[in-house]
């Protein structure tokens, strides 16, 4: 182990403690499996089967990550500069909506090359212009933007089921609460035939290291983190707080909405009821995992989308119940989260310290 | 310093990614030997629901014990996630896969072509590839006779249908129920609602409790777990005195609430375990596969034991009588033609 840590630079502890997080983690589910009369080694081998089995079941399980990589980002970046978006639900819900009518009434009149990276682009502004509903109230009346993005998220869900369910966008037959499809001109290429690998994950790679380098190496980075860091004294610096607050919100949400967008360019390509099973939520734990970092954020969110397809084939291959593989993932998201959230407040003492 | 220490743990990550993805295929490789009859199932719910969900849960049971079928289902809720769904399946060699509802014809489209060892049904709908088939299960008939016995029963003159979501399949049924409550009362009154979605029991549960102080006393739900709320709706009336009852529907749930459901329309596992068959026979035919009344009572009414001396008998008289008409074609349901209005 000491060669390990000399090799690595990394401490003893650094390598034990993910280690016992993993190993606890394994135990915990196992014993919650057996004692649910199940096989836990099933289970896992399936687990991994179903997410890392083939070349097929590893392009689902990247895509899968595609939606928790954006909001995350979203969560991260705004946390960042001390705004507790918690709204990027919302925000994902209404670039959506917006990228759907753009694929219907403007994608069919343009070619390919435009049509996309237009419909991309509606999504993410309308996600940012719904997110800057809560800069502005923060901002100019004070608003504790916790509330209001919140709040903002039932709007949004309900503006969806108006829209889809009787509204403008619902499909012309009125079959079901859905809207028709969109142009094929506005349709996110899929990459590899015969599997769902879409260019939405290179595109939210390139994002995320695109918005470390904003964060990291940039005035304008570094001004939104110092207003996250001590907001009295970035002002006493002469950096406007007003101003980062809103660029900060109106950036998370325009990569909220940019998520919403993409999801629906490649791979659902129509809009319906319940258009999102919560990732704008999960997206804080994504953030969370990630210690708010853009780079991390691309791995959580594979761990995310592990899961998803992890236990999927958990129900599918081994007949483990759906509220069963629910329990297994909010078990692992615990423990991943404490290892997170301990690793996070190490670096901050050492910080403090050094 | 630090990008190193970034670097380090982004190269430990792939190492460990890697290492799973060839566990990931090693095993995978394992699996393929073998090669007995199997049928998957996506459900839009949780099969423990008690009614549309229990239901194909239970026909996929059937299958198991009557063909020695290997069998295996999982919830599919949402459409990002059902197109992936059936192609595990398929992949796996998966001669059959269910997918237990209207919404689950355009994944099988877009699944379907790339296996043509697997047949693709679904519940309900009008797509017909080489490889997939809707199987519709006429409810309408057994609906219709479910608004007679409301229309004869009814003190009010008001009657209710809680349905999940607007979505035609539930509607073709709530236009044949109230086809058969006009037909047997011409003057009575029927109120739809939609709970918003197929799990909403406490909504359910306000919509059922409003519609009864609306006078409303007979409700037919098809919303399948939701209609659970409809069932604590009508415990609660019954309770304060009130006379009022409900209809279980798809599945037989007197027993989900012995005191309230008088009557159920009914559709059997047999209809799940006849297109299995002609899968393992080789005998399958992609068309449109009806399941009605008349085809060997492939959906029925079925009463609730608990509850038969409640119900009259020149009501069940005129049900059987209804019945015969409708076999004989006299009488004409109300619905949704489905694979007419769809083109």
């Amino acid at each position: 182990m000491n060669v390990l840590s000399k090799f690595t630079s990394l401490s003893r502890r650094q390598i034990l403690f993910p280690l016992a997080i993993l190993l606890s983690t394994l135990v915990t589910n196992g014993i919650i499996l057996a004692l649910c009369s199940y096989n836990p080694w099933e289970a896992l081998w399936v687990a991994i089967v179903g997410a890392f089995g083939n070349g097929q079941r590893i392009a689902e399980t990247l895509i899968k990550g595609v939606p928790f990589l954006l909001t995350g980002l979203a969560v991260a970046f705004s946390f960042r500069c001390g705004i507790w978006n918690i709204g990027a639900e919302g925000q994902f819900l209404v670039g959506a909506i917006a990228s759907t009518w753009c694929g219907m009434q403007i994608a069919p009149h343009l070619p390919a090359v435009l049509a996309i990276p237009l419909t991309l682009l509606v999504g993410a502004a309308a996600g940012g212009f719904w997110a800057l509903i809560a800069a502005l109230l923060k901002v100019y009346r004070g608003v504790q933007e916790v509330i209001s993005t919140i709040m903002l998220n039932y709007v949004a869900i309900h503006l969806l089921s108006y829209m889809v369910d009787g509204g403008p966008l619902q499909e012309a037959a009125k079959r079901g609460p859905q809207s028709d499809m969109i142009a094929a001109a506005s349709y996110l290429p899929r990459l590899i035939p015969h599997t769902r690998f879409h260019l939405g994950l290179p595109l939210a790679i390139a994002l995320a290291i695109i918005l470390s380098i904003v964060l990291f190496r940039t005035v304008l980075g570094y001004q939104i983190r110092a207003v996250g860091a001590n907001p009295k004294a970035a002002q006493a610096a002469g950096i406007s707080i007003s101003k980062n607050v809103i660029l900060a919100l109106f950036i998370s949400g325009a990569l909220a909405g940019l998520g919403g967008a993409i999801e629906l360019t490649a791979l659902t390509r129509r809009l319906f009821l319940n258009f999102s099973p919560g990732y704008g939520y999960t997206a804080i734990a994504v953030a969370l995992l990630a210690k708010l970092h853009p780079l991390w954020v691309i791995l959580s969110s594979l761990l995310f989308g592990a899961l998803k397809t992890g236990s999927d084939a958990m129900q599918q291959m081994a007949g483990i119940s759906a509220k069963m593989t629910f329990v297994i993932q909010a078990t692992i998201i615990f423990f991943v989260l404490i290892y997170g959230v301990s690793s996070f407040r190490e670096q901050r003492r050492k910080l403090n310290v050094g | 310093m630090r990008m190193k220490h970034y670097s380090f743990k982004i190269l430990a990550f792939l190492l460990i990614f890697g290492t799973a993805c060839l566990l990931g295929m090693i095993a995978c490789d394992k699996k393929a030997a073998e090669k007995p009859f199997k049928v998957g199932l996506l459900l839009p719910g949780s099969a423990s629901d008690a009614g549309w969900n229990a239901l194909a849960f239970e026909g996929l049971k059937a299958i198991e014990k009557e063909l020695g079928a290997q069998i295996s289902h999982i919830e599919s809720r949402t459409p990002a996630d059902q197109e992936d769904h059936f192609r595990s399946y398929a992949q796996n060699g998966y001669s059959l896969v269910f997918g237990h509802g209207y919404e689950y014809q355009d994944p099988a489209k877009a699944v379907a072509p790339d296996f043509p060892g697997t047949v693709f049904v679904t519940s309900s709908g009008s797509t017909i590839l080489k490889n997939v088939a809707p199987i519709v299960f006429e409810m309408e008939e057994a609906t219709y006779l479910l608004g007679v016995i409301a229309g004869m029963m009814t003190q009010t003159g008001k009657v209710g249908v809680v349905g999940g979501t607007n979505i035609p399949s539930i509607n073709s049924t709530f236009m044949a129920f109230e086809g058969g409550v006009k037909a047997a009362n011409p003057d009575a009154e029927v109120r739809r609602a939609y709970v918003g979605d197929w799990d909403n029991i406490g909504k359910a549960k306000e919509i059922a409790l409003a519609q009864i102080n609306e006078g409303i006393d007979f409700i037919f739900h098809n919303a399948n777990a939701a209609g659970r709320g409809v069932f604590e709706a009508m415990e609660n009336a019954r309770q304060s005195g009130k006379d009022v009852f409900c209809f279980g529907s798809n599945r037989d749930q007197s027993h989900v609430s012995p005191t309230t459901i008088l009557a159920n329309a009914v559709i059997s596992l047999d209809c799940f375990v006849r297109v299995a068959r002609s899968v393992k026979d080789g005998t399958f035919e992609a068309k449109t596969l009806n399941m009605t009344m008349s085809n060997d009572e492939a959906i029925k009414v079925v009463y609730n034991p608990e509850l038969a001396d409640k119900i009259p008998e020149h009501v069940t008289k005129k049900v059987e009588e209804v019945k015969s008409q409708i076999l004989a074609k006299q009488i004409e349901v109300p619905r949704i033609h489905f694979g007419v209005d769809d083109l």
